[in-house]
């Protein structure tokens, strides 16, 4: 170097130590290969050098991939992701007890429609994850859903082309009672109530309940609708003879965190009426108790609709529990915190104290070797590569990396247990677990698959079916359908009875009309909803896949940019 | 690109002061640095590097001619050549759209409204041409006559994209021959670390609080939570601001040029007047050379000159009527302080002073803030009650989970790091084991700030670029 002496050493001696520190990261730089590369403990592909031509230079994506590059490959990365979580937690001091009054309009309550997207990530994270764009995934789900929607006309429609067989039909009314009998009594003793949290007066707001920082859904499901789903789990297991079948319901938040003197106990008797009237062959999965367990860890977003990868990690423990399995230990797994999620229903609320203290992401990576490939429906072909867990991405969008209408992982497990997982987002955190005991775990999102479900159980050899969704989804009708329609996607039109109105008729029932027994009013005075706002039972999500399927999810998403979405 | 990016920090900086140091010549290294600068612009701005060289290329042209036809009709003639043309490309491209749009809105017209992306910098770099060129017909600086330095001037990436408003006098005779030595370097590692941390430990993350509390519903959050977003907001642009000018000067310290400093802790400032002779030094004293005086000063016309400069001071940060009324609103509160408001605080206890002023710049910020005037009304409404108190709680919550980063915040506002850096100074000057221990003091606190920045850049934090606007 040609600078001139100086008349302190000091001086150079500093100036040298930033020196050596650019010169150690450049020089790694140099001997990182150019290649695409797989982060295997992140379990992702790193962005590889962007390819430069005249027009990427201009457009300049070839500078912003190369921007990506840098990032992917700095030197020790892990290290300085582990700092920036440390800084940005640090910025002060979290308390949840303040207890804000907001308004929902219809407007606010469309977005919640599209809340799963919202909540996994139009961005990058989903982009990266599935290799679709966001909009292609749901124009490819979106025809059958929408037809669907429509009442039994697809249904009819299903018949030409295919061979009559059997068809999961949906339940009569008789049979829903006869069910529902099996429910009497079902309570909940005294000590497997949720501990009571908060203080103050709560605001429940067109089924969104606002305490400090943290929004949670209303739960209006009903004894009908849990028969209901309790038939379909049944009809799954009727038709599927010498595989077992579950369902992992997953109860949200409002079972653990209803603010005191607030009656939350119903979803939580919903989940329990459903087990109750499952059939004698079904083993219980009693995922409730098991999470009541932990009820002081981070088991629920505060801005999100779904549960942490800890607490489904909580519903996979206590499903091996019936399962016969072991479960993999928590603090065995590869872990990564990620922090800044700003989920679904602070897009909606956009309460700033919710929008200040955004959520954490925890990821953990199976102890297997895991290599998952995505399909449409029916599954067929080679599928594509698609990642299986994103540990760094900062959104829900960590579990599976998004939904998918079908993905299969192969494990380095060697059992012969297969396991087949019916899911819409909730189940996506907690499919991720059963890598670690299946051979192979396929997963299809009910609502974007058009194919059998028994012709996948029959060709792949799958040992157990898991029904896995939020209890919210149990108690709607469309979701319902949606899982009852693929067991055999082409069978004949089930038999038009009573019942069969429910599918298209009832959402108002559920939804608005009677008071669901177990959503009892609440002990703290409601903040009144306007009249013209529907309640409680998520009657956003009946209504979301279809507006969804014409408008693509970018448009949709209300998205601040790069508050939620986007990977580091 | 940006300073505050990965690539910049440890690939660029790195390889360009790597070939730059490697050969002891002038010429070489000017070459180096004209050439750096380049792919640095290009980098963002891969299309209208092009109008950066071909503005330079007509400034350095019309540099020669006033000054070949110096005291001769055609010196005025290339000045008011150069001045068009120059104007005429800030016109249209920053104001083009705003100029049809407005006639739209005014004159039963139906223009075509232009749609050109502003290209990154084109304020700043416009503003040293125009300055060079005045300069030289004033006869105050000889025109340059190798295009090399002109472009060099031009184009240095330290100030290119975000300030200092460099002028050639500062820097001609430090483009010729300059020293570098490692004291210099050492000086401008620091100063760089300090002003990477600015922008993105403090700016950054009040650009998030902005986000939330100024972007949502403003009847939500009432009064209260407009001013903790317009808090938030003074802060991110303080400390992005001063944080970029902090990382020029440091990188001009490193590279052996000496730039003014453009920030001097405003919010400590007791008057609005105080407060421009604090913010944005060389924008404030660009207008009052090259606008203010030569209208007459505060002696012909004083308070018309005013006004015309502060409406230009707000136009030029942005193409939008709220900067204008930005600037007008200054304009409104020196010429007020001018005629009778700041004898008035002089007699006050300097608290009052303190108030007034951050009181002025936060409904200053509020204006500052909303490019549409229908929330310009809305978020004023709240400011002041319209929506009644507002979340207090939420505001409560925010800002106990952000209390520690608040404190430092504010902290920095104040001249502390001038305290320290004097008392390190002094340190260094008693000699001995003190000495030593001054300056491993500051090359580990500053080495602290590179990492945590470094950190905070790798998680990808909200990172924005607020000066594509200007």
């Amino acid at each position: 170097m040609s600078l001139q002496p100086t008349a302190n050493p000091w001086h150079r001696a500093a100036s040298l130590l930033f020196v050596l520190w650019s010169a150690i990261v450049v020089v790694l730089f140099a001997q990182t290969p150019a290649g695409p590369q797989r982060a295997e403990t992140e379990n992702r592909d790193l962005a590889g050098l962007p390819e430069c031509t005249v027009e990427t230079v201009l457009s300049g994506a070839c500078m912003g991939g190369f921007d990506a590059w840098v990032s992917d490959h700095f030197p020790f990365r892990s290290l300085f992701l582990g700092w920036s979580s440390t800084i940005e937690g640090n910025r002060g001091i979290s308390l949840a007890s303040d207890i804000t009054v907001i308004k929902v309009t219809e407007a606010d309550l469309a977005r919640l429609e599209r809340a799963d997207e919202w909540a996994e990530g139009t961005g990058s994270d989903l982009a990266e994850g599935s290799g679709l764009e966001p909009g292609e995934e749901l124009a490819a789900a979106g025809s059958g859903d929408e037809a669907l929607l429509g009442s039994g006309e697809d249904e009819a429609a299903g018949t030409e082309g295919g061979e009559p067989r059997a068809s999961l039909r949906a339940p009569t009314s008789a049979e829903l009672t006869e069910l529902e009998k099996a429910m009497e009594g079902v309570e909940l003793p005294a000590e497997k109530a949720a501990p009571a949290s908060g203080k103050g007066a709560v605001s429940r707001v067109a089924g969104l309940l606002v305490q400090g920082d943290r929004v949670m859904q209303v739960f209006g499901g009903s004894r009908r609708a849990a028969a209901a789903f309790a038939s379909i789990v049944n009809g799954y297991a009727a038709a599927l003879p010498g595989v077992r079948v579950w369902s992992v319901l997953a109860p949200t938040a409002i079972s653990f965190h209803a603010p005191k003197g607030y009656d939350s106990s119903g979803e939580r008797v919903n989940i329990a009426q459903i087990n109750a009237a499952l059939s004698s062959g079904i083993r219980r999965v009693d995922v409730v108790s098991e999470m009541l367990q932990h009820a002081s860890e981070y088991l629920y977003f505060r801005t999100d609709h779904h549960w942490t990868g800890r607490g489904a990690y909580y519903a996979y423990a206590a499903f091996c529990r019936s399962a016969g399995l072991a479960a993999v230990p928590l603090d065995s797994m590869p872990r990564k915190v990620n922090r800044g999620f700003l989920g679904s229903l602070w897009a909606l609320t956009r309460v700033p104290a919710v929008g200040s203290h955004p959520d954490e992401v925890e990821v953990f990576s199976p102890v297997t070797k895991v290599s998952a490939r995505a399909y449409g429906s029916p599954i067929s072909g080679a599928g594509r590569p698609t990642a299986w867990v994103l540990p760094n991405a900062r959104s829900y969008g960590a579990y599976l990396g998004g939904d998918l209408p079908a993905m299969v992982a192969t494990t380095s497990v060697k059992n012969g247990r297969k396991a087949l997982v019916i899911k819409n987002s909730f189940g996506n955190a907690f499919a991720t677990f059963l890598a670690n005991n299946f051979e192979e775990v396929v997963v299809i999102d009910y609502r974007y698959f058009n194919a059998s479900v028994a012709d996948v159980v029959v060709e792949r050899g799958i040992t157990d079916v898991i029904i896995s969704a939020g209890a919210f989804a149990a108690n709607t009708s469309y979701h319902r359908n949606r899982i009852r329609k693929i067991l055999f996607y082409n069978g004949p039109p089930p038999r038009m009875d009573a019942a069969q109105t429910e599918g298209s008729g009832s959402q108002a029932a559920e939804g608005s009309g009677q008071a669901p027994p177990a959503a009892a009013a609440p002990a703290v005075a409601p903040v009144a909803p306007s009249p013209e706002v529907p309640s409680p039972v998520e009657p956003a999500v009946p209504r979301a896949e279809a507006p969804a399927a014409v408008a693509p999810a970018p448009a949709a998403a209300p998205a601040p940019e790069g508050s939620a979405g986007e990977a580091p | 690109m940006v300073f505050a990016s990965l690539t910049f920090l440890y690939l660029f900086l790195p390889i360009s002061a790597l070939l730059y140091f490697a050969w002891n010549n002038i010429t070489y290294r000017n070459i180096v640095l004209t050439l750096v600068s380049l792919v640095f612009y290009a980098w963002g701005e891969p299309v209208w590097v092009t109008l950066l060289l071909f503005s330079s290329g007509v400034d350095w042209a019309h540099g020669l001619l006033v000054e070949r036809f110096r005291g001769r009709w055609q010196a005025k003639a290339a000045l008011i050549s150069c001045l068009t043309i120059n104007l005429g490309l800030l016109g249209a491209f920053k104001y083009g759209a705003l100029i049809t749009e407005t006639l739209n809105a005014v004159l039963p017209v139906a223009l075509p409204v232009p749609e050109v992306a502003l290209p990154v910098g084109i304020s700043f770099y416009t503003f040293q041409t125009i300055s060079y060129v005045v300069d030289v017909y004033r006869g105050e600086i000889p025109a340059a006559r190798s295009p090399l330095k002109f472009l060099l001037f031009v184009s240095l990436f330290h100030q290119l994209v975000a300030g200092p408003i460099v002028r050639y006098a500062e820097i001609a005779a430090e483009i010729d021959n300059r020293v570098h030595s490692w004291d210099g370097a050492w000086r401008g590692l620091r100063r760089f670390a300090k002003g990477l941390f600015k922008k993105v430990c403090i700016a950054n993350v009040a650009a998030l609080l902005v986000q939330t509390w100024l972007d949502g519903d403003l009847e939500q959050v009432g009064a209260a939570g407009a001013w903790l977003g317009l808090l938030a907001f003074a802060l991110q642009i303080y400390f992005d601001f001063s944080g970029y000018s902090d990382m020029a000067i440091g990188m001009g310290w490193m590279f052996g040029f000496h730039y003014s400093e453009n920030f001097d802790h405003p919010y400590v400032a007791r008057s609005a007047t105080d407060f421009w002779r604090r913010w944005h030094i060389s924008l404030g004293t660009f207008f009052r050379d090259y606008v203010y005086i030569p209208l007459g000063g505060s002696r012909s016309n004083g308070m018309r000159n005013l006004f015309i400069v502060w409406g230009l001071t707000g136009l030029w940060h942005g193409a939008s009527w709220n900067f204008v009324i930005w600037g007008l609103y200054f304009g409104l509160l020196i010429a007020a302080e001018r005629l009778f408001l700041q004898k008035w605080l002089e007699r006050l206890p300097k608290a009052v002073g303190h108030l007034y002023l951050l009181f002025v710049i936060m409904v200053s910020w509020a204006i500052f803030y909303s490019t549409d005037l229908q929330q310009l009304r809305l978020l004023l409404g709240t400011m002041f009650g319209a929506a009644g108190v507002g979340d207090l709680a939420g505001v409560a919550v925010a800002l106990r989970a952000n209390m520690f980063w608040l404190a430092a915040a504010l902290l920095l506002c104040l001249p502390l790091t001038s305290w320290t850096l004097r008392w390190s100074d002094d340190l260094e000057v008693a000699g001995g084991w003190r000495r030593g221990l001054a300056v491993g003091g500051g090359a580990l606190a500053a080495l602290a700030l590179l990492l945590a920045a470094t950190a905070m850049l790798v998680g990808g934090t909200y990172n924005p670029f607020i000066y594509y606007r200007f």
